[in-house]
């Protein structure tokens, strides 16, 4: 469970950012309204940290960007999930998984275990 | 990344006026929820700045990396071309390192003093100077010497630019600075050196040991001496404690001469050098006092000045001839006048070698150019080779600048092997080199593995990188891919673009190969003339000893006496054939001049050598009498003084009359000498001088100081006898230094040495650049016999005869041949009158000697071209267009 070890709120950002790619290609704000959208507004976060972490996933190659043209015909920088952070979102989804199950299955214990 | 910021505040702003907000309210909150909007956005900025940088490595060292792997399954699959291009380089690349690093310590490298550029030296000379004889790397320098009134004058002008001048009397010219020490048992002379006190403040230098004198030494004028490092450890055991200690010396010159405590004050460095090749051992102060009371006219001092901070050696120089014409007398002659010359005092170390390292730097470089050559033109067919692969990449999407860099890459690597094989052969090569310098080759001694070198070798690896790998990738990548992909279903020979690069690739080549080759055979005919010259004297297995009776003793009794008894001691020595006296040892030591008249008032003077000789001379020597008679027991006993001269002298002074019987004058006031006997002309001071007029007295009328010993043994080499002569000579006159003794062939040998050597190596150099020449052309011929083999395979088919083919492939490339040869010869032509210089008895025109470089590169070159060929028979025309 070394993933566990990583800084909560960082590697939890990276995660939902990709899970977010997952769905398509995105530019940074769309990705930040979809966070707000799907998280009910609870993961507000700061903008320039959504960029942050955008750029760092770029970096070490799970995601890549390239600017294209908008619906309503405006540029901007479109990010994609690569073969590399598809492998990486599986593994921190996974890690993820048990993680939270383990912590919420003892945060719901009502008896004292025997 | 500001432009991504931008659309992201431009897209939150129209979400949030959807949500109906104000513009600005949106906009606001927008880059409200950045934080502290311009930190965020500079720091953003900054990190994908970082992170583009950190790609865009890694993006090229994944091309590196892919380069590097491909350049290593290229070589795997090609060792040949590899290994022969990095050797190749090596060569090129180590012969020019082990030469530079001769040209560094000699000519480069400071001489180890403070600020040495600023040290010059001062001399009188003619100011008309007698030219300098050619040839000589070591030609003996005779200058540097000043009369103490124009030397102390000089120092005492105001405006002569200098901070001080200093001076010394040398070992080599004056006979005052031979110093004996006197040991226990024995005397050991030493080269010795007499200086002023500011000596060593003015170069500089300082004492490892101990210290050195100085100028505030002068008032005590007490006997000080500084020794030179190795005589330290040589005669003293390298003891700390000599400092301070007293030794005794004998100095002085020769009636003078006796015994003086010295003091010694310190040790010099290791490193410190004054007189090339061998360094003075000891150093006596000479206080300023002695020197003014020096006679005003010797000409004894030699004068090392320090420029004043600002001043040019033009300015003093031009101050120092201004200076000098108050000390000339108004009626001399103007081809008697004197100048006070300067220099800077690196030439007058090293400046009679420098057109022989000149020469020896060219040719090596000339090697190098050679080398750069094969290597450009080994890439080249590589290149050729390569081009479908390459036509692929670019087909495939790759940009020219990355074919480019592969290419680069693969050249960078066989360079960096190159180079360091190169260096690995200069390190080993210039010991050997080392060992072929002459011995009295200046600095000599400061030649080191250097990293100097390893620099010199890295900038060459560059060049040539460059040169062998840049353009013929840039012609090779230059045109489109298909036209390449082409060629593999159509004749699959090169561009004429690149063939025509081959060949004038080739063209370079035997041009330079050819420059080398006529330089390299004029200087070997010139050498084997040299080594067939005439002596006019046998000196095989001669054994010979100068000695220099420096002391008030040998005035006592006449010198013949003690000459007489030195004499008959070495002929009893068992072993001795014969034995003899004279004043000069043939090509080394003093060979006194004089000026000869038929009568008194004769116009007409001859110059003549004056050697002072014992009967058995000429037998020692085997020199062959022409007329008249040879030296008689009663000669020059108390009677009419007599001579033998030598057929020059009796031809310049009488014509063809027969000159026995006739008489000479040395001067007016001098008594005619009577010409008994005329021998014949000897080669007697160097082997590349015509011989000149020589006269011959007997010991008995013209006593010297200086007498040399000549010894022929009855069998066997002679040097086995030296113990054997030095003991009986230490039993004559303990007191008389030990002398080194060696043989006339050995002596005759070191004259030469300067010229064996850059004989040798220019020699070597040109065969290495004929070698690599020839290797070139046999990859280019090879690689056309690859290129068209179907089109020779049918040709041979269709019954076309061996040399047909051969024509077909090798006509080319040795027209090219033909044509460097050419221009080689033409540059070789030109190049011959620079070298004339180096020349002995060869016309540097001679016809036979061009066209014998010229058969020889088109002969070598015709053997490679069919050696590369002669696959040419093996091919198999079915299996040939099957393979399509």
């Amino acid at each position: 469970m070394s993933e566990t070890a990583l800084p909560l709120l960082k590697g939890t950002v990276d995660m939902l950012v990709l899970k977010a790619l997952s769905w398509g290609p995105m530019h940074g704000f769309g990705i930040a309204l979809w966070l707000e959208e799907h998280s009910a507004g609870t993961l507000g976060l700061d903008d320039s940290m959504t960029y942050q972490v955008l750029h760092r996933l770029e970096g070490k190659g799970h995601i890549a960007a390239k600017w294209r043209i908008t619906e309503n015909k405006r540029r901007a920088r479109f990010y994609t999930l690569t073969a590399d952070g598809q492998r990486y979102l599986a593994d921190q989804a996974m890690a993820w998984q048990r993680y939270s199950s383990s912590v919420t299955g003892i945060m719901s214990l009502r008896t004292r275990p025997a | 990344m500001a432009a991504e910021l931008e659309e992201h505040i431009a897209l939150r702003t129209e979400h949030l006026m959807a949500r109906g907000l104000s513009q600005e309210a949106a906009e606001r909150q927008a880059r409200a929820r950045f934080g502290h909007f311009p930190t965020a956005r500079r720091q953003l900025l900054l990190s994908a700045r970082q992170r583009e940088g950190r790609m865009d490595r890694r993006e090229r060292l994944q091309d590196l990396k892919q380069d590097i792997r491909l350049a290593w399954r290229m070589a795997r699959r090609a060792p040949g071309f590899y290994l022969g291009t990095i050797l190749t380089l090596a060569l090129g690349v180590g012969a020019n390192g082990a030469v530079f690093s001769i040209l560094h310590a000699t000519l480069l490298e400071p001489l180890p003093y403070r600020a040495p550029g600023d040290v010059v030296a001062f001399w009188r000379a003619p100011k008309q100077p007698p030219p300098t004889p050619p040839g000589s790397l070591t030609a003996e320098r005779w200058r540097g010497i000043l009369t103490s009134v124009l030397a102390l004058n000089w120092r005492n002008d105001s405006t002569n630019g200098l901070t001080d001048l200093a001076l010394a009397l040398n070992w080599r010219a004056d006979r005052e600075a031979q110093f004996d020490l006197v040991l226990p048992d024995r005397a050991e002379r030493l080269r010795g050196g007499l200086v002023t006190p500011n000596f060593f403040e003015l170069l500089g230098v300082s004492a490892v040991v101990g210290r050195v004198f100085g100028l505030a030494d002068e008032p005590s004028g007490a006997p000080l001496l500084v020794l030179s490092h190795s005589l330290w450890i040589r005669e003293f055991g390298g003891d700390p404690g000599i400092v301070g200690r007293s030794v005794t010396l004998t100095v002085g010159s020769s009636r003078t001469r006796e015994r003086r405590a010295f003091t010694v004050t310190g040790v010099l460095s290791p490193a410190f050098r004054f007189t090339y090749p061998q360094e003075t051992e000891a150093w006596a102060m000479m206080p300023w006092s002695a020197v003014a009371s020096w006679d005003p006219r010797a000409i004894a001092f030699f004068a090392i000045g320090r420029l004043r901070p600002g001043r040019t050696l033009a300015q003093v120089a031009e101050r120092a001839a201004a200076f000098a014409v108050q000390f000339e007398r108004s009626d001399t002659p103007p081809a008697l006048q004197q100048t006070l010359e300067v220099e800077p005092i690196r030439e007058w170390v090293t400046g009679s070698s420098r057109p022989a390292l000149y020469l020896l730097g060219g040719v090596a470089l000339t090697l190098l150019l050679v080398a750069c050559v094969t290597v450009a033109n080994g890439f080249l067919v590589r290149l050729s080779e390569r081009q479908q692969d390459l036509s692929l990449r670019a087909a495939l999407g790759a940009r020219r600048s990355r074919l480019v860099r592969q290419v680069l890459t693969e050249g960078a690597l066989i360079s960096a092997g190159g180079v360091g094989a190169g260096t690995i052969l200069a390190l080993l090569l210039q010991p050997a080199l080392r060992r072929f310098l002459p011995a009295a080759f200046p600095r000599v001694g400061d030649i080191g593995a250097d990293p100097a070198i390893l620099g010199f070798a890295a900038a060459t690896a560059a060049v040539t990188t460059l040169l062998a790998a840049l353009l013929p990738a840039l012609g090779g990548t230059a045109r489109s891919g298909a036209t390449r992909l082409g060629q593999r279903f159509g004749a699959a020979s090169a561009s004429r673009a690149a063939v025509r690069w081959r060949q004038g690739l080739i063209t370079c080549q035997a041009a330079l190969a050819t420059i080398l080759l006529v330089s390299a055979s004029l200087l070997l005919t010139s050498f084997f003339k040299l080594g067939r010259v005439s002596l006019g004297f046998d000196g095989t297995e001669v054994l010979t000893a100068e000695m220099r009776l420096i002391d008030r003793r040998y005035y006592t009794q006449p010198f013949a006496q003690l000459q007489d008894r030195l004499l008959a001691a070495v002929r009893g020595v068992p072993g001795v054939a014969s034995a003899a006296l004279t004043t000069a040892v043939p090509f080394r030591g003093v060979d006194y001049m004089m000026n000869y008249q038929r009568t008194p008032t004769d116009e007409r003077k001859e110059l003549a050598n004056v050697r002072t000789v014992d009967r058995a001379y000429f037998e020692v020597l085997d020199i062959p009498l022409r007329g008249g008679r040879l030296f008689s027991e009663i000669d020059g006993q108390p009677g009419p003084p007599v001579m033998v001269v030598s057929e020059a002298f009796a031809h310049k002074m009488f014509g063809s009359e027969n000159p026995v019987g006739k008489t000479v004058v040395a001067g007016a006031d001098s008594p005619p000498v009577e010409i008994i006997g005329v021998v014949g002309d000897v080669r007697y001071v160097r082997l590349d001088r015509d011989p000149r007029p020589a006269v011959y007295l007997t010991r008995s009328q013209g006593e010297s100081d200086l007498i040399c010993l000549l010894v022929r043994a009855t069998s066997g080499p002679v040097d086995r006898l030296a113990p054997a002569i030095r003991a009986a000579i230490h039993g004559v006159d303990p007191d008389l230094p030990t002398m080194d003794m060696t043989t006339i062939d050995r002596i005759i040998d070191e004259s030469v040495a300067d010229r064996r050597f850059y004989t040798g190596a220019t020699t070597a150099f040109a065969t290495l650049a004929l070698l690599l020449t020839v290797v070139g052309l046999g990859v280019v011929v090879t690689r056309i016999v690859t290129e068209r083999k179907r089109e020779l395979a049918i040709r041979a088919a269709l019954g076309a005869s061996f040399g047909r083919l051969i024509r077909r492939t090798s006509g080319e490339s040795l027209a090219a041949v033909g044509l460097g040869v050419a221009a080689g010869l033409g540059g070789g032509f030109a190049i011959s009158s620079v070298l004339q210089h180096f020349l002995f008895q060869v016309d540097s025109r001679s016809p036979l000697l061009y066209a014998g470089v010229a058969l020889l590169v088109i002969g070598v070159a015709a053997a490679a071209a069919w050696w590369s060929s002669r696959r040419l028979g093996q091919f198999n025309l079915a299996e040939l267009l099957r393979a399509d």
